[in-house]
């Protein structure tokens, strides 16, 4: 489980740069009437991460070569879940 | 697929050949469960496939052609990922092999050539101390001095009697080299399973014209196939057959030339 988080995490993280730029230009764009915008970015941001996360499993065939290791397809799901849910928990 | 019974001995190299589409990667997906199976028994390792399916994955390493990690990860990224799911996970093999290839630690593996990340697939599979090797063309699509350099990582492999290959291959030359079974696939079943010892000295092809050819009986020969201007007909039993027609000519064939005759030649006059 722990293998298929960082996976997630590490395969996002040259996304986030980028992402992260064009927040701190949002925030600082909009900060007169505009500041709320932010706390509806940051989720549609994760949101976004979330599914491109699907899609390169797809494009790379990952599922094919997850299931040669020793880990059974529950897991497999399991762990996609609660990546997920972490990236929503940033609240917190 | 059809029914298929396919054993692979402890400390043998099984190449299994055929053409595209003829379910040499089906079988392979079906061996790591990837695909399930209607009916029948996979046992590896001594171990029942669906029973214990996750101590017999820490024992096989795979190599499996299009499917790998997600190409932005780095070399760094992905031997910790490697750690977590292997319990037997060598870091100071893995290093030794990343070295010896010249892999860097720091590019995305979507800037790696080819041949780059088959070495590193190939160092994955081969850094958890595994006791199979299950193959899917590691070789295709490579230049024939990577592709020697990565053969040699696999005879290094068999060298300990506990480990065994499964190779699917189409690039015969390659098979030649190192295999000691030979598997041939056609339309989903195994139509030839022989040592590869045998193929090369009781095999030979019989080139003749198609007169000859009548006057052969049927079980005298496996099939034959017509040339420009003659026919080839291959036989299973050189040194018998060459006494009972002294006059044919006959010939020692190559794994590529049985597999033409074999799948594109016909069984009877």
């Amino acid at each position: 489980m722990k293998g298929l988080l960082l996976k997630e995490f590490y395969s996002l993280i040259g996304l986030r740069n980028g992402l992260f730029i064009l927040l701190v230009i949002v925030a600082f764009s909009g900060w007169n009437e505009m500041s709320d915008f932010v706390y509806t970015y940051i989720p549609m941001v994760l949101m976004m991460l979330a599914i491109s996360s699907f899609s390169y499993d797809e494009y790379y065939h990952w599922d094919s070569y997850a299931l040669t290791m020793p880990l059974d397809r529950k897991t497999l799901v399991q762990g996609k879940y609660v990546f997920v849910l972490l990236l929503f928990l940033h609240r917190f | 697929m059809k029914s298929i019974n396919l054993n692979v001995p402890q400390g043998a190299v099984v190449g299994l050949i055929g053409e595209n589409g003829a379910g040499k990667t089906t079988l392979i997906k079906l061996l790591l469960n990837t695909v399930q199976r209607d009916q029948g028994e996979i046992s590896i390792l001594g171990k029942e496939l669906l029973a214990d399916e996750k101590e017999i994955k820490e024992q096989i390493g795979t190599v499996l052609e299009g499917s790998f990690f997600p190409e932005t990860l780095k070399i760094e990224n992905i031997q910790k990922i490697m750690r977590c799911f292997y319990s037997r996970w060598d870091q100071t093999m893995f290093e030794h092999y990343c070295h010896r290839f010249k892999l860097p630690y720091n590019k995305a593996i979507k800037n790696f050539s080819k041949g780059m990340r088959m070495k590193l697939a190939i160092a994955c599979a081969l850094s958890h101390h595994a006791r199979l090797l299950i193959l899917d063309e590691p070789t295709s699509g490579l230049d024939p001095i990577v592709r020697s350099e990565i053969l040699e990582l696999f005879r290094e492999f068999i060298q300990d009697e506990t480990h065994s290959i499964l190779i699917s291959s189409h690039i015969t030359s390659d098979l030649e080299q190192f295999a000691d079974y030979i598997a041939l696939m056609k339309d989903g079943e195994i139509v030839l399973y022989e040592s590869y010892s045998a193929l090369c000295e009781d095999y030979g092809i019989v080139r003749c014209d198609e007169n000859d050819l009548k006057k052969l009986s049927a079980s005298e020969y496996l099939c034959w196939r017509r040339n420009q201007y003659s026919v080839d007909v291959l036989v299973r039993d050189l040194s018998a057959f060459q006494q009972a027609h002294p006059e044919l000519l006959l010939d020692r064939c190559s794994l590529e030339e049985v597999m033409l005759l074999i799948v594109k030649g016909e069984k009877t006059a």
